[in-house]
């Protein structure tokens, strides 16, 4: 993919003030040559472009000592606002994307902006149509083209040769080859898999053990069952056994008065405890109607006072509707709709007045007149408490006595019966009468068992459900562990093919670059024996090694540092397969004349594949350059004007 | 439109407790409804938004005209002026009101079922001591 800088544009921008510049895309070289002398503007030209890009100038160390920003002769003309811009016009094979930058300064304060906007503008080939881009959208659109982290690979500055090989490379180089993306990766595969680690530690129930559990429950629910059923039987039985010893009793003579009448008894006892249990319903229904007619008694007779008076008030129902009265002030424009008149201002006052007075709506009156007479009813009840409760109290009472006088009669009947001494020895009635007295213990007893073995299982059977619901939930957990495990191992292969995959991405990058550099290197300097290769270290430092294999790199010449940089540069350019634009500042300014020619040769052959700007003082623009370049590039001019306020040799906008 | 009374999730196990041993009678002749307007009594005096979540108890329409004239009576008899009357003459206000008075009540009511150790018996006999008090306090000074 190669990137082009079409043209750049400013409006007031210090001295370039307004007009473009065209920078050369389509010829056979690709290169374009400004030349100026020193102080007329050719850094600001880079600023321009890391002003509009980044928004810092970062060819100036200290702006708070700088000019400000806007030209100076612009803002001393205008009356009140000015507004300074650059736009950058790139493209590449789809589409092409305009870069503007605007800052407004008022003439007062021409240092601090006080309006700022950045758009980019993108613009495919082919049918598309124009798309605009603002604050973080168009930043990262930046990032696309020239991102901020590597620009001294784009815009070079010759002069700071020393910085270039002290800056962060390595980052750099990954950022332009785009491994900080395979990085990023890795990244992500290791907090993914933290979290699956996380998600994998938090222990799933030992569902065979939650299993045994259910299995021991259920077990003893069994076991509870054929209790139940045992005692139901032998409950049963034991029913019948007394029904045939009553009869037998009834059948003897002699006790017959005294077996019927305490039949009749147990008839009346269960009848009456038959009677107390409906009589505890019935007071636990008590208890809980009074509950609620007694706490909201002080509200119910609030709400009935309060409704009772508005209605003495003549208040429920309103005389006059008070959502009409509304209506009425809310649309003053209609005619009043009985007498059809306008609405004066003494009217809408009246209205008001109204308004005022009507306490409550017709829908609020409706409310509260329903409610009344059940209000009415409950506080009737309400204050019955004392009665109900006296009665359900006496009731109660009547009841137990007769219960337990009932209870007092059978038991001297029974008593009676066991101390019965038959005089002709046909009966044993005594006997009988212990059989049968086993007999009811066994069906009272039974009766018990019956009651706790239901309970149990009542019990038992809440907690089956619950493990039941907890097994089924560590089912699903351990089926959401298996997918965890998985991915967990699927999320570790991948990191380590991604560490595998940046290393040799890595690695070969390194060898390119290396002989990238070396090929670029030795094909600008003149020496052809001095210098036997270079190499590339793990943290993408340069080292320049002699043909001995002694590394000489601080033995450089300020020309030979100047061709490794170009080389470094250009290689790692050609490495990250991505063909940016070059801007070079003062690009042949510490190469001796020997090598000048060699270099601009050199560059010149490179920009055949790649687009270079190169910003050249006279001095450096020698004859030997001019006579490489002659023809060849697009040379341009540029100078001060007159009043030395503004660059000259940049066409209109 | 509401059309519904809820009441906190986390009571739903404690009323179904309450039915499985008839505390109080609660069974299957006694409703949600029956649940809720109880609880709003005991509660009427703290009313407190409900935690958590929240879950449908009864439909409005299920309700009988003295169970709805209650929970009106609730909001309308707690208000000191008129300026408030025609927003709270709104059955849904006036549910929603209880629905906070019901949240406090049913933790009331657990509490006195945990005291009575969820024995019926216990639990009435203490309930009725409350009743004779309250009526004392709430009625009698004013028959």
């Amino acid at each position: 993919m190669s990137v082009m800088i079409e043209q750049i544009r400013f409006k007031n921008y210090r001295q370039y003030q307004s007009g473009v510049l065209h920078f050369d895309t389509t010829s056979e070289h690709k290169l374009t040559a400004f030349v100026a002398q020193n102080g007329t503007g050719k850094t600001t030209i880079l600023n321009a472009m890391t002003w509009c890009l980044y928004g810092k100038e970062y060819q100036i160390s200290d702006v708070s000592k700088a000019l400000p920003i806007v030209n100076t002769k612009v803002l001393n003309a205008s009356d009140d606002r000015v507004a300074v811009s650059v736009t950058i016009c790139v493209s590449d094979e789809h589409r092409s994307v305009e870069f503007t930058r605007t800052h407004t300064f008022d003439r007062r304060n021409p240092k601090i902006p006080s309006a700022e906007s950045f758009i980019a503008v993108e613009t495919p080939y082919g049918a598309g149509n124009s798309q605009p881009y603002e604050g973080e959208a168009a930043e990262a659109m930046v990032k696309q083209f020239f991102d901020e982290a590597i620009y001294n690979f784009y815009f070079f500055d010759g002069e700071k040769l020393q910085e270039f090989f002290h800056t962060k490379l390595k980052q750099s180089i990954y950022n332009l080859s785009q491994i900080t993306l395979l990085d990023n990766a890795i990244d992500h595969t290791k907090k993914y898999q933290k979290k699956l680690t996380g998600l994998l530690s938090k222990a799933v129930p030992d569902i065979e053990k939650l299993q045994e559990q259910k299995e021991a429950l259920e077990s003893q629910i069994t076991s509870a069952r054929m209790l139940v059923d045992t005692a139901l039987r032998d409950k049963a039985d034991a029913n019948r056994n007394v029904r045939d010893l009553d009869a037998n009793l009834r059948g003897y003579h002699p006790v017959k008065n005294l077996q019927e009448h305490r039949e009749e008894l147990e008839k009346e006892f269960d009848r009456t405890e038959e009677k107390q249990k409906e009589l505890a319903k019935r007071q636990s229904a008590f208890i809980r109607e009074y509950i609620v007619l007694l706490n909201l008694y002080p509200r119910v007779i609030k709400a009935y006072q309060y409704i009772d008076e508005k209605m003495k008030h003549g208040d429920l129902p309103p005389a006059i509707d008070k959502a009409k009265v509304q209506h009425m002030l809310d649309h003053t424009e209609e005619p009043c709709p009985l007498c059809h008149a306008s609405l004066t201002e003494d009217g809408i006052a009246y209205l008001r007045d109204l308004l005022d007075r009507i306490a409550v709506s017709s829908r609020t009156s409706n409310f509260l007149s329903e409610m009344k007479a059940p209000l009415e009813t409950a506080i009737e009840e309400t204050r019955k408490y004392k009665e109900k409760r006296d009665k359900l109290r006496a009731e109660s009472e009547e009841l137990e006595d007769r219960r337990r006088k009932i209870e007092n009669e059978i038991r001297d009947i029974s008593t009676q019966l066991a101390s019965y001494v038959s005089n002709n020895g046909s009966l044993n009635v005594r006997e009988l009468e212990d059989e049968r007295e086993r007999q009811r213990t066994i069906i009272i007893d039974c009766g018990k068992q019956i009651l706790i073995q239901e309970s149990l299982i009542k019990t038992e059977e809440a907690k089956v459900k619950e493990l039941t619901e907890r097994i089924s939930d560590a089912i699903q957990k351990g089926k959401i562990n298996a997918a965890a495990k998985r991915e967990a191992d699927i999320s570790v292969k991948l990191q380590k093919d991604f560490e595998t995959v940046k290393e040799k991405i890595v690695g070969r990058m390194k060898e390119e670059v290396a002989a990238s550099t070396w090929k670029y290197f030795n094909d600008m300097i003149w020496k052809k024996n001095t210098f036997g290769k270079i190499a590339i270290d793990d943290e993408y430092a340069v080292s320049v090694y002699n043909g001995r294999g002694e590394v000489m790199t601080e033995s450089l010449s300020a020309t030979e540092k100047m061709a490794l940089a170009y080389a470094f540069t250009l290689a790692v350019h050609e490495a990250s397969g991505k063909n940016c634009p070059l801007l070079i500042d003062s690009p042949l300014g510490r190469v001796s004349d020997k090598n000048r020619e060699r270099m601009a040769e050199s560059l010149l052959e490179v920009s055949r594949e790649k687009q270079i700007i190169m910003l050249f003082t006279p001095d450096e623009y020698s004859s030997e350059v001019a006579a490489v370049y002659g023809g060849k590039v697009n040379q341009r001019q540029l100078r001060l004007s007159g009043d030395e306020t503004y660059v000259e040799g940049l066409e209109a906008l | 439109m509401k059309d519904r009374a809820s009441f906190e999730k986390a009571n739903r196990e404690f009323l179904e407790m309450m039915k499985e041993r008839q505390l109080l009678g609660m069974g299957t002749a006694v409703t949600n409804k029956d649940a809720f307007i109880l609880a709003a009594a005991l509660g009427v005096n703290h009313p407190e938004e409900m935690q958590g979540s929240k879950e449908g108890l009864f439909l409005y329409k299920d309700l009988k005209t003295r169970d709805r004239a209650m929970i009106e009576a609730a909001l309308i008899g707690s208000l000191v002026s008129d300026e408030d009357i025609d927003e709270a003459s709104e059955f849904s206000v006036c549910c929603d009101y209880c629905e906070k008075c019901a949240s406090t009540g049913f933790r009331v009511l657990k509490e006195k079922v945990l005291d009575a150790n969820q024995d019926n018996e216990l639990l009435e006999r203490k309930l009725l001591l409350e009743l004779d008090h309250l009526y004392t306090q709430n009625v009698e000074d004013d028959i």
